[in-house]
């Protein structure tokens, strides 16, 4: 195992920290995306 | 008796820990290979760069300069500037090319480096003069390469050999090391057991396509990831199914399998695309046929785990996992379908374990990958992981083990090269997966426990004497979640309930509950969270909380186990919510009840079966007493006001048992 002094899991996640500010979007949400078009689940919910 | 009380199979089990190699390798003969073969790549690229530095003029040489060391021809032409930007570029690359498998970006840049150089050879310069050359950039790129590869030699060589000088010494104490046993207390559970529960069911029973609660964003690496979040909650719910409830599955029998159909949504599984044109240059958006060992080995363990702990083999009809991709087009698996994926990817793997990300094969996803085929033998008797399990154990202990026991967490199946990308302490583990070998290697288990557990005993100990009435009066710092977007005291708290576990020390593990209870419940309900912290984290929580007796691993080993005693067969939620159903001896049923979410006005129906058909049954506790007659075909119901918390006994009344004596 070599080392590159580079932690990359946390410059990840600022670089997706940074995507998201350019886009305007949130780094974390509560709500699901919408539902592609025609995709959907084969099964049914059950409550 | 019911199945909380069944010890996994040890009769297989080596009584010795197996010690470590004396005379360790530096890399296994598959990594040597791919190491071998990047270098020669690098090799022929420093060679045309030298041509290129010998025997060409200005451009040429910026040109080769740049190969030699990535960006140094803009030295030679006085472009410092865009040397410096090279290797943030470089950086850049590098995390890219572990992040989502963009495995030309180093070459790319690096060449890109070489082009612009050439390109920019006459052209003006910032500072100085059009036409500038900086002769001295020559011994330079040649210093800063070599000086490069001596890190990496030096890096990688002097933590072999620290690591080599340590074999004496920890394998006398793999000899002599009295290894504590691990916690199988029998829980009851608490309120606040009951509460995360009751969370864990809302987030689950909502509809399929519902993900009210869950966090999204990112979906390549990181706390956002669902498909992670989904695995985890279905990990925690098996253990409770089968040491809290084994007698009243309904609820959470239906909470597992929506866990599991959330799975088949698209807007869980269709990261794979980008990551299957990135990284293998192939647009199938399949997430089982190639790669993705990160989706088909964890849910597979999932699935695995649900069938295991509820019985049910609704996963094993043909189609029942089908995804359906924004064309239209459909890949259709069902339980035994989604494992003949896995072990294919495992039989093509060169280096015998696959990728996560195309091009990165881990060690914990490809254990979990070889428990969700042991699992699927347990329960199916096929012969999968057996199948492929020499060549998995010779991919372990061959390429991934390092000589002090750890294993190193990643691997390029491309280059060879392993490092710390921080997402693990170091950047590897004495055991790995979610079972930490338990089923899948029991020796290998064995010997990275006594590992992993080598001076925690003490430190344990000491902990003990911060309770005090039953609670560890801890207040752990809260540390940053994957995502950064939170802090929180609960992973530092489950390591700590783990630990107290994994050196038997069921007193310390209560408290430190109880202590982390005190520190972290936020008293808030759904849709609020129960636990200010995030639903992986929650999850993983509710995974050692709820872990004994019997956790996964020995749940894997036992495949599914029918309860012996009452059944509950239906207890309506949101209603009601059961919270203990188990039988100790057979015959009886411990029983706990509480309001649900959506409390009944009046008296609700529980339906019973599995009781001794025509018997009476006494149903007592908390101020309850009545009768439960069994019909001939051995069940029966019950009305009952679930009013407040219910602690109740389901037990046959004497006579009844006189009789069934009788007869």
């Amino acid at each position: 195992m070599i080392t590159l002094y580079l932690n990359c899991a946390k410059v990840w996640t600022h670089l997706v920290r940074g995507v998201c500010r350019l886009t305007g979007r949130p780094q974390v949400t509560y709500e699901a995306p919408p539902l592609p078009g025609r995709a959907s689940t084969n099964q049914g919910g059950n409550r | 008796m019911t199945d909380t009380i069944v010890r996994p199979p040890v009769e297989e089990r080596p009584t010795a820990i197996p010690l470590l190699p004396t005379e360790p390798r530096r890399m296994g003969p598959a990594t040597r290979f791919l190491v071998l073969r990047m270098l020669a790549c690098v090799a022929a690229v420093e060679l045309v760069g030298t041509l290129l530095v010998l025997l060409g003029g200005t451009t040429a040489r910026a040109a080769g300069l740049s190969l030699v060391f990535p960006g140094a021809g803009f030295l030679y032409t006085a472009h410092p500037l865009l040397f410096v930007l090279t290797w943030a570029l470089m950086s850049v690359a590098l995390v890219l090319w572990w992040g989502m498998s963009l495995h030309l970006g180093i070459p790319g840049v690096w060449l890109l480096s070489a082009a612009a150089s050439a390109l920019l050879a006459n052209a003006p310069r910032l500072f100085v003069d059009r036409g500038t050359t900086w002769d001295w950039a020559v011994p330079v790129a040649y210093v800063l390469a070599a000086a490069c590869v001596a890190t990496l030699v030096w890096t990688f060589e002097s933590r072999f050999r620290r690591k080599r000088a340590l074999v004496p010494e920890l394998n006398e104490y793999l000899r002599t090391a009295d290894v504590p046993e691990p916690s199988h207390a029998l829980r009851e559970g608490d309120d606040m057991d009951a509460e995360l529960l009751r969370w864990v069911y809302e987030l689950s029973l909502q509809p399929i396509d519902r993900f009210d609660g869950f966090e999204w964003g990112d979906q390549l690496h990181g706390g956002t990831v669902v498909r992670y979040q989904l695995n985890y909650l279905g990990w925690a719910l098996a253990p409770y199914a089968v040491n809290y409830i084994p007698n009243a599955p309904g609820t959470i029998e239906l909470a597992m399998r929506n866990l599991v159909l959330k799975q088949l949504d698209l807007r869980v599984w269709r990261y794979w695309q980008l990551l299957n044109r990135v990284g293998n240059l192939d647009s199938n958006p399949d997430p089982l046929v190639r790669d993705n060992i990160m989706f088909s080995g964890f849910t597979g363990d999932q699935i695995n785990l649900y069938e295991a702990a509820t019985g049910s083999t609704r996963f094993d009809e043909p189609g029942s996992l089908t995804f359906v991709w924004e064309d239209g087009r459909t890949f259709a698996y069902d339980h035994h379908s989604w494992m003949e994926a896995v072990q294919k990817n495992f039989e093509r793997s060169r280096l015998g374990f696959f990728p996560c990300e195309p091009g990165w094969a881990f060690a914990a996803c490809n254990t979990i990958g070889a428990q969700a085929l042991f699992g699927h033998d347990r329960l199916h008797g096929t012969s999968m992981w057996s199948d492929i399990e020499p060549r998995w154990r010779e991919t372990l202990e061959r390429e991934y083990l390092l000589p002090d026991g750890n294993y190193a967490n990643i691997r390029s199946t491309h280059t060879g090269l392993s490092w710390d990308t921080g997402e693990t302490p170091g950047g590897e583990y004495f055991t790995t997966g979610s079972h930490s070998f338990k089923d899948v290697a029991p020796d290998l288990h064995d010997r990275g426990r006594a590992l992993s557990l080598r001076g925690l005993p003490p430190k344990m100990a000491a902990l003990r004497g911060l309770i005090s009435d039953g609670v560890l009066q801890l207040q752990l710092p809260e540390e940053w979640e994957r995502n950064r977007s939170r802090k929180s005291a609960t992973p530092g708290w489950t390591k700590l309930i783990g630990g107290a576990r994994a050196v038997g020390d069921d007193e310390l593990a209560a408290a430190a509950i109880r202590g982390h209870d005190l520190q972290c419940a936020t008293g808030e309900h759904w849709p609020e969270r129960p636990l200010g912290t995030g639903v992986g984290n929650l999850a993983l929580l509710m995974l050692v909380r709820w872990s004994t007796p019997l956790d996964n691993a020995s749940i894997n080993v036992r495949g599914y186990m029918a309860p012996s005693g009452p059944i509950v067969e239906s207890a309506p939620w949101p209603q009601v919510m059961i919270t203990l159903a188990r039988s100790h001896d057979g015959s009886s049923l411990d029983l706990a009840v509480r309001p649900g979410p959506e409390p009944a006005d009046g008296a609700v129906e529980f339906t019973l079966s599995a009781l001794t058909p025509g018997a009476d049954y006494r149903l007592s506790g908390d101020g309850l007493d009545l009768i439960v007659t069994a019909d001939a075909g051995g069940t029966g119901s019950m009305s009952l006001v679930v009013d407040r918390p219910l602690r109740l006994v389901l037990a046959p009344t004497r006579m009844s048992a006189d009789t069934e004596g009788v007869a």
